[in-house]
């Protein structure tokens, strides 16, 4: 019964080059900077193709400098790309930036928009001038984000009071006062505990479900794609690694399983691990084995199951090594983008 | 001995790396220089001297207390960053007294901007606008005896600022008011031979001439001889004076922070 | 029209959110305001002590000077109520908060000016301006018709906008260099320090500097020269007493499409 959907943006080989100027040691290099200083070209990002439709959300994800905030950026018209072009809800970021923000809404984990010193309300009346929102809209968008995001005890008092699980729902609440169709969520879940996180997606959630607004997400946190996203893109060096559906991502990567076991009696050791490897090489020829000390006498061992089952691998450390206890899952999807990270899968 | 001779490695070489402000301070530092000059070039007409005082002596003591006040570089703001950032609990539990290290910071500065800003704008000043000589070779000396004392009176000053961060939230408007104070009573926007007599006897009253004034005059030779001593035990009184009262300010409010810890 | 009323009541909810936060701590706000006062009228003191031992300097007296120096902070007063944003801009760009201002439906250089009132200042420098002004111009004895006050209100709304002109180059500058603190201070400190006094007591390049390259003679010593009806000096014609609002309009025009260049080659701040 899915409608065909619109696209909402368009993205066809996007690149930014960054100029960074090198700086040389030693006082001839500091006098020739001054005069002559020398820069360097940093492709951010270098080509970049996708297409997000209408009412999606949109897991961004990458390492640090991998290009993905300077990609936001872009899409929400900060930054002029050098080449290629971007088309979001029929315009040109960067060039109708005023008609063109105004459908969008935009949080940074890192950067709040509310004013230090002031109740927050006194923001979202500041921010009712700037996007011009009719009254009757505001007080029902600001009703329903204060019962969504439970901000009735906090409303009124400065933001320099209130914890970071507060400011961050009230961030959120700020940038979707005007009821954009498309948000940008860079980060949003930095340095929360587990129940604000937990709070701010259930938000995400509800407002894709019910209200149809497309999200885009940039996150370290996987439990927050897992519990929100549908779709993910994996931004590496600059390039577009990934671009489909979690659980694809999964199916196709995670076919591996990870066995975390507790050794009895001997103390764990850099040459018990090898010891440890050695042994279940020997044992299943053919076969690759990670090994990590998780200290505390655990240690994690991870191995395909397409050619071993972990039955067998189990029985074999039980009968060779003394164990305490053991327990098996399957690798999840903070490991697959952890292993992508460190370049153990390549997609 | 040691952990003072770091921070104030660091305070020099943290100078070195901002290139530009250096080159721009310095700049700063000339063009007052030079527009007092000028003012006074302007006021002096076709007079030679003016209440016994000759118009090089005004240049002269422009570009020594101009140049004398771009070296004492004082952060009135460190207290109160420390306490906003909350490093101050970190400071306390540090073996070396956090004044020490404030001071060995403010050293560290001076040394650089000494064999800098100090030496390049007096050269600059005595190429395009000339000044006086030492009286002699020995007032050179006394007079660097005197600015030594001078940056310990501004120094106990300026700490007395930064204490005050304790009980209130911002010091700027005092930073403020004292630079305004300084600047005025202690001779560098006026030369203090040309104010009133009444006024000459309150500000000779108060800490402020110790700072620059008494240096100057001693490089002049218009302080000699017996009047040194006497210059130099003022200086080091109200130096006494100053450190006494930020003395008892630090102790008063380090206390403050184990309250508002809790 | 509509958007000129939308403009300034933005500029007015803006306001009234600094104010409203300067008051979150009260005994602060007020002693800034009297710390700028302070240290402003340090330099009409300055003169003021000068001036009991001499009677004028080239020509100028100790009421004429003070109307000199009431134009510097009359214009600074009415600035810094529309230009701090652009005066502290650098701060904006180094902390990211810029970027904000892009993500929102208004003109990027219109929120910046409007998002920043040091209304505080503004009174520190203004009263001190305005008394001066009516002190001096009392003293002095100029006599007031219709056009010396059409005269007045244009060369200080001429005045502004110079000044304003050299904070909107500046911030500019901000897209290309991090720390943009020491070419403010040489552009705009620097020169202003030079127009405290009557420039025709400093050598020629200075005042070459002052009226052609950075044209503060502009903001204060042609107005008063007008007024006072003094000889502005030897190669300063006295057309350049008229034109300080032309000047004003043209420097900030030339000022505006260098900063509409400049955005462009905006590079957001990385993590």
């Amino acid at each position: 019964m899915k409608n065909i959907k619109e696209k909402i943006i368009e993205v066809k080989n996007l690149k930014k080059n960054f100029k960074i100027s090198k700086r040389m040691n030693g006082l001839p290099g500091h006098i020739a900077n001054l005069f002559k200083p020398k820069y360097e070209v940093k492709e951010a990002v270098k080509g970049i193709d996708f297409e997000i439709y209408e009412g999606e959300c949109v897991g961004f994800i990458g390492a640090n400098g991998a290009g993905k905030s300077t990609t936001i950026k872009m899409l929400s018209g900060i930054l002029y790309p050098d080449s290629g072009c971007i088309n979001v809800m029929g315009f040109e970021p960067h060039k109708d930036r005023k008609k063109y923000v105004a459908n969008i809404g935009v949080v940074f984990g890192q950067k709040s928009q509310l004013s230090w010193d002031l109740p927050v309300i006194d923001s979202f009346e500041l921010l009712k001038n700037i996007y011009k929102i009719p009254s009757d809209v505001y007080k029902k968008n600001l009703d329903e984000f204060m019962e969504l995001l439970d901000m009735s005890n906090f409303i009124n008092q400065p933001v320099r009071q209130l914890s970071l699980g507060q400011r961050m729902r009230a961030d959120i609440a700020a940038s979707l006062l005007h009821s954009p169709k498309l948000v940008f969520f860079d980060e949003p879940t930095i340095g929360l505990d587990v129940v604000a996180k937990e709070k701010i997606r259930e938000f995400v959630r509800y407002m894709n479900k019910e209200k149809k607004v497309t999200f885009i997400f940039t996150t370290h946190d996987m439990q927050d794609i897992a519990k929100t996203c549908e779709r993910i893109i994996i931004i590496d060096k600059g390039s577009k690694m990934y671009d489909g559906s979690v659980k694809e991502l999964v199916d196709k990567y995670g076919g591996s399983v990870k066995l975390a076991i507790e050794i009895k009696d001997v103390l764990v050791d850099e040459e018990y691990i090898k010891l440890l490897k050695q042994s279940l090489e020997n044992q299943f020829i053919d076969c690759e084995f990670t090994i990590e000390d998780k200290k505390n006498n655990i240690v994690e061992i991870m191995f395909e199951n397409k050619t071993l089952s972990s039955v067998q691998v189990t029985t074999f450390l039980a009968e060779k090594f003394t164990l305490k206890d053991f327990r098996i899952s399957d690798i999840d999807i903070e490991e697959i983008v952890r292993k992508i990270y460190e370049g153990g899968i390549t997609l | 001995m040691k952990a003072f001779m770091a921070y104030l490695k660091i305070a020099f070489k943290s100078n070195t790396i901002y290139r530009v402000d250096f080159l721009f301070s310095i700049i700063g530092t000339c063009v007052n220089i030079f527009i007092y000059c000028a003012i006074w070039k302007a006021l002096y007409g076709d007079n030679i001297s003016v209440n016994s005082v000759s118009y090089e002596m005004v240049t002269t003591n422009f570009i020594l207390s101009l140049a004398m006040s771009s070296v004492f570089s004082t952060n009135d703001f460190v207290i109160q960053q420390k306490l906003w950032d909350g490093s101050i609990s970190t400071d306390m539990v540090r073996p070396i007294d956090l004044r020490v290290s404030i001071l060995a910071r403010d050293l560290g500065n001076i040394f650089f901007k000494l064999i800098t800003h100090f030496i390049l704008s007096v050269i600059i000043s005595v190429i395009f606008i000339g000044m006086l000589p030492p009286k002699s070779f020995v007032c050179l000396l006394l007079y660097v005896i005197g600015m030594i004392l001078g940056f310990c009176v501004l120094w106990a000053l300026s700490v007395i600022v930064q204490m005050s961060a304790f009980w209130i939230i911002n010091v700027w408007s005092i930073s403020t008011i004292k630079n305004v104070v300084v600047n005025v009573l202690s001779g560098i926007m006026i030369p203090l031979w040309f104010l009133p007599d009444t006024l000459k006897n309150i500000i000779s009253f108060t800490p402020f001439e110790s700072i620059y004034y008494i240096p100057v005059n001693i490089y002049l030779g218009k302080i000699t001889g017996g009047e040194i001593f006497h210059a130099y035990f003022k200086q080091l009184l109200w130096f006494a004076v100053l450190f006494y009262i930020g003395n008892v300010m630090w102790n008063k409010g380090k206390r403050r922070i184990f309250v508002q810890g809790g | 029209m509509e958007k000129t009323y939308n403009a300034f009541s933005l500029f007015l909810c803006y306001s009234k959110i600094t104010i409203k936060s300067w008051f979150q701590y009260k005994v602060d706000a007020c002693m800034r305001s009297l710390a700028v006062f302070f240290r402003e009228a340090t330099g009409v003191i300055v003169i003021y002590l000068t001036m009991l031992t001499f009677d004028e300097i080239n020509g100028w007296n100790t009421n004429e000077l003070l109307l000199l120096f009431s134009f510097v902070y009359v214009t600074y007063g009415i600035l810094i109520v529309f230009f701090t944003g652009l005066r502290d801009f650098e701060f904006l760009v180094n902390t990211g908060q810029f970027d904000r201002f892009l993500l929102r439906p208004r003109g990027a250089l219109f929120q910046v000016i409007a998002s920043n009132s040091d209304w505080f200042a503004a009174i520190g420098h203004g009263a001190l301006g305005i008394c001066l002004f009516i002190f001096s111009a009392n003293n002095v004895q100029i006599v007031w018709n219709f056009w010396n006050i059409i005269y007045c209100i244009s060369s200080i709304i001429g005045g502004v906008f110079i000044q304003a002109a050299i904070f909107l180059v500046v911030a500019s500058l901000s897209f290309f260099f991090i720390k943009t603190g020491s070419i403010r201070e040489l552009l705009y400190w620097n020169t202003r320090k030079f127009a405290n006094y009557p420039i025709s007591i400093f050598p020629k390049f200075v005042k070459i500097f002052m009226t052609y390259i950075i044209p503060f003679a502009f903001v204060n010593y042609f107005p008063a020269t007008y007024l006072l009806d003094k000889d502005s000096g030897e190669f300063l014609g006295k057309t350049f007493c008229y034109i300080t609002p032309v000047i004003g309009i043209v420097m900030f025009g030339a000022a505006y499409l260098f900063w509409n260049y400049s955005l462009k080659r905006y590079k957001s701040t990385g993590n």
